[in-house]
């Protein structure tokens, strides 16, 4: 059976990689700002500094919040999508006859190897991390009495907690589903399998909507002692559950998101067809690529808002940038590991488009098109979620939501619209390069 | 070696076809798959290509097709020399002239039934007739999957989805390798009586196949061994062609313990 495992991950050597790259980079960011929470606290309590203590909580806590969730959201999402992706051999597992428990178990090893794995690489990127914080809130302004990151045992044990708990809260249902899957449908359905809630989201999305719905009461209906900040600081808690909410939800949002959208476009050129079939067949995979990205630009869009609304408040891209950069880290590397993990089935249609006389051009052109959709589709997904922002926070903060949108950033947010059209188009570009290449008799033998 | 023929209703001509593929891990040296072949394939016509496992017969068929490039010799298809196309224009000529049925693996995951019958038509940038597509769906008795993805058919109901594309967009050559082999009796013939259809119309088809019975329903038979071409000989009697293939298959063995 370990032979059986690891001449597996040999096989999928490309693909376990960069889910571990994904799964140290979240690690590595959550452990990061925790670090540099608690060094910044340390130092803090240390000079007797009692307003450096409540700061540091303050921004530490926030970061530490957005990072952690972050960086778990995208990663469990990664690691789900490695071992859904990889059904195929499971199945075979079991029809060599290795019993459905044994499989699972298998999985949960695999998953706690990747997480610690992860965790330990994790270890001195984290400290960087929390060394780059530190140095950014001193920038910001808060006096950190010169606290500096040193090792500390915990410091390791953070990093691995970090690596290992994203990992099983995506790997748990892809590893159940493995072991109970038929045989034969896991052998046969090239498409990803469908998406059901599960017990764990359902109770999650609940408290979500629970708390979308306890911020936004008194945030836009009651009058608050105190006064309007109050009311504007639970509208903007109410959004963040809500984009949580939507995000968890991905696959009965992002989807039907992507599919509206490019059923709205017209589609003469056969490689955008192509690569729009690709995606909506693809939906798991599509889902799990646009998240990250649509994760990271929607915090930002909030953040602009919530900036733009509390008077003297924050909104220029250095202060967001304290606060959501790991989000951002943590985010594009997922989206780009995602975009890396080409699966077999991709590989056997390009072979077969061009066995029917695709051009190469066309090939290429239809995957780099897939990371456009996947952009577009975040973009969107931001813009609905920063439209929504304005609205209940303006009606929070009692000011019109029309000179709320006036006055954001707007340029800054088109540029980083910019950035998340280009990332994936460039990370497409080699796949696209190959796919063209495709050596058509080899990937039909294969 | 050739059936007589004047060169006016040829269709593929090979000559002095040589192919090598680099054997891993062994920098340099390679392993000659196929041998100084000469085969001419007349249009309008059923060719079976038959012969033991491994002796080159797919390999031939993807050479052929202009999806392998041989290391030696000329291919003329239709008149053209593939190696004179580059990539692009080999994908082009694909498109408009040849089309597909390999045993498994016909089709594009991503796309439904009806988009995958189309799909040669949409690359080659032809309008597709709407009327052909239900057509062709209709004769093959495939028209209730039409929104389907491939995944979600039998064997059977894929291998006519891919016959369906075939007759749909009626391409000047088709190239089938074991189109039957995965199949049951039944839906194997229905496969095969399309094959055999397709020559009336002026289509050449191009069959390898392990079953004599199939390929006795071929015009011309050839038969290979080891990268060689053994034999080519009238289709009609599956008696004959499997003893050809017994043939050659102890001519290839004699010729393993004596190298
Ligand atoms: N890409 C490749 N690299 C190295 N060797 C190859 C490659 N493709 C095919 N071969 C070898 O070429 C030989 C002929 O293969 P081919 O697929 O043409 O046989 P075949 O006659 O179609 O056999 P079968 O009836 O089993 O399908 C085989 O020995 C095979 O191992
Ligand atoms: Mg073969």
């Amino acid at each position: 059976m370990i032979r059986l495992v690891m001449a597996d991950v040999r096989h999928q050597a490309a693909m376990w990689l960069w889910t571990v790259l994904c799964a140290a980079v979240g690690a590595a960011c959550s452990a990061g700002s925790v670090i540099a929470m608690f060094t910044a606290l340390g130092a803090a309590q240390h000079a007797g500094d009692a307003s450096m203590v409540t700061a540091a909580i303050a921004l530490g806590g926030n970061i530490v919040f957005f990072t952690v969730l972050a960086s778990v959201g995208v990663v469990a999402s990664t690691v789900g999508l490695t071992l859904t992706s990889q059904r195929r051999e499971h199945a075979l597992w079991l029809v060599l006859g290795v019993p459905r428990r044994r499989v699972r178990s298998v999985l949960n090893i695999e998953l706690t190897v990747l997480g610690l794995v992860a965790g330990v690489l994790a270890l001195p990127l984290a400290l960087l991390v929390a060394a780059v914080a530190l140095v950014q809130w001193t920038n910001s302004g808060l006096d950190l009495h010169g606290a500096s990151i040193a090792f500390q045992p915990w410091h390791l044990g953070a990093a691995v907690a970090a690596g290992v708990f994203p990992c099983f809260v995506g790997g748990w249902g892809a590893a159940r589903r493995a072991s109970k899957t038929p045989e034969m449908r896991a052998f046969r359905e090239n498409a990803d399998p469908s998406v059901r809630t599960g017990v764990g989201r359902s109770v999650l999305a609940f408290c979500l909507l629970a708390g979308v719905v306890g911020m936004w009461l008194p945030g836009l209906g009651l009058e608050l002692s105190g006064g309007l900040e109050q009311r504007t600081a639970f509208a903007f808690a109410g959004n963040l559950f809500l984009v949580c909410l939507l995000l968890l939800m991905g696959p009965w949002v992002l989807t039907p998101l992507m599919t509206l959208w490019t059923a709205v476009v017209p589609a003469k050129d056969v490689a955008w067809r192509l690569a729009v079939h690709s995606c909506r067949t693809r939906a798991a995979r599509s889902v799990t690529t646009v998240l990250p990205f649509a994760l990271a630009l929607s915090m930002v869009g909030l953040f602009m808002v919530i900036g733009n609304a509390m008077p003297g408040g924050t909104a220029g891209v250095g202060d967001v940038l304290v606060v959501l950069g790991w989000v951002f880290v943590v985010s594009w590397v997922g989206g780009l590991a995602v975009i890396a993990l080409v699966g077999r089935e991709r590989h056997r249609d390009s072979a077969l488009l061009s066995v029917a006389g695709a051009r190469p051009g066309v090939i290429a052109r239809s995957t780099l098109y897939e990371g456009l959709i996947y952009a577009i589709t975040a973009i969107l997904f931001s813009l609905i979620t920063l439209l929504i922002a304005c609205w209940t926070i303006a009606l929070g903060a009692r000011v019109s939501p029309l000179n709320m949108l006036s006055g954001l950033p707007w340029l800054t947010l088109a540029g980083l619209a910019a950035m998340t059209l280009a990332t994936p188009c460039a990370a497409l570009l080699w796949p696209a390069i190959a796919a063209s290449r495709t050596n058509v008799s080899n990937a039909l033998r294969s | 070696m050739p059936i007589e023929s004047n060169s006016a209703d040829l269709c593929i001509r090979v000559r002095g076809l040589h192919m090598a593929f680099p054997v891993p891990r062994r920098g340099k040296e390679s392993a000659q798959i196929l041998h100084d072949i000469d085969l001419d394939i007349l249009q309008g016509r059923l060719t079976a290509i038959v012969g033991p496992s491994g002796s080159g017969k797919s390999t031939l068929l993807f050479c052929a097709a202009g999806l392998e490039e041989p290391t030696g010799g000329t291919i003329e298809v239709l008149g053209v020399e593939l190696g004179s196309l580059n990539t692009r224009q080999r994908a082009t000529f694909r498109s408009e002239h040849i089309g597909f049925v390999f045993q498994d693996y016909n089709l594009v995951s991503s796309l439904s039934v009806e988009e995958n019958i189309a799909l040669p038509a949409r690359l080659a940038g032809h309008k597709v007739p709407k009327k052909r597509i239900r057509e062709a769906m209709e004769r093959l008795g495939i028209e209730k999957l039409a929104r389907r993805r491939p995944d979600r058919l039998s064997g059977g109901e894929r291998q006519r989805v891919a016959i369906a594309r075939v007759v749909a967009n009626q391409p000047r050559i088709v190239f089938a390798d074991e189109p039957t082999g995965a199949l049951d009796l039944q839906s194997g013939h229905v496969v095969l009586d399309w094959l055999q259809a397709l020559p009336a119309q002026g289509t050449t088809v191009v069959m390898v196949t392990h079953d004599p019975l199939a390929a006795a329903r071929a015009d011309q038979v050839v038969v290979m061994g080891s990268g060689h071409i053994h034999q080519v000989m009238a289709g009609g009697d599956s008696h004959a062609i499997a003893d050809a293939i017994l043939a050659a298959q102890a001519v290839a063995d004699t010729a393993e313990v004596s190298a």
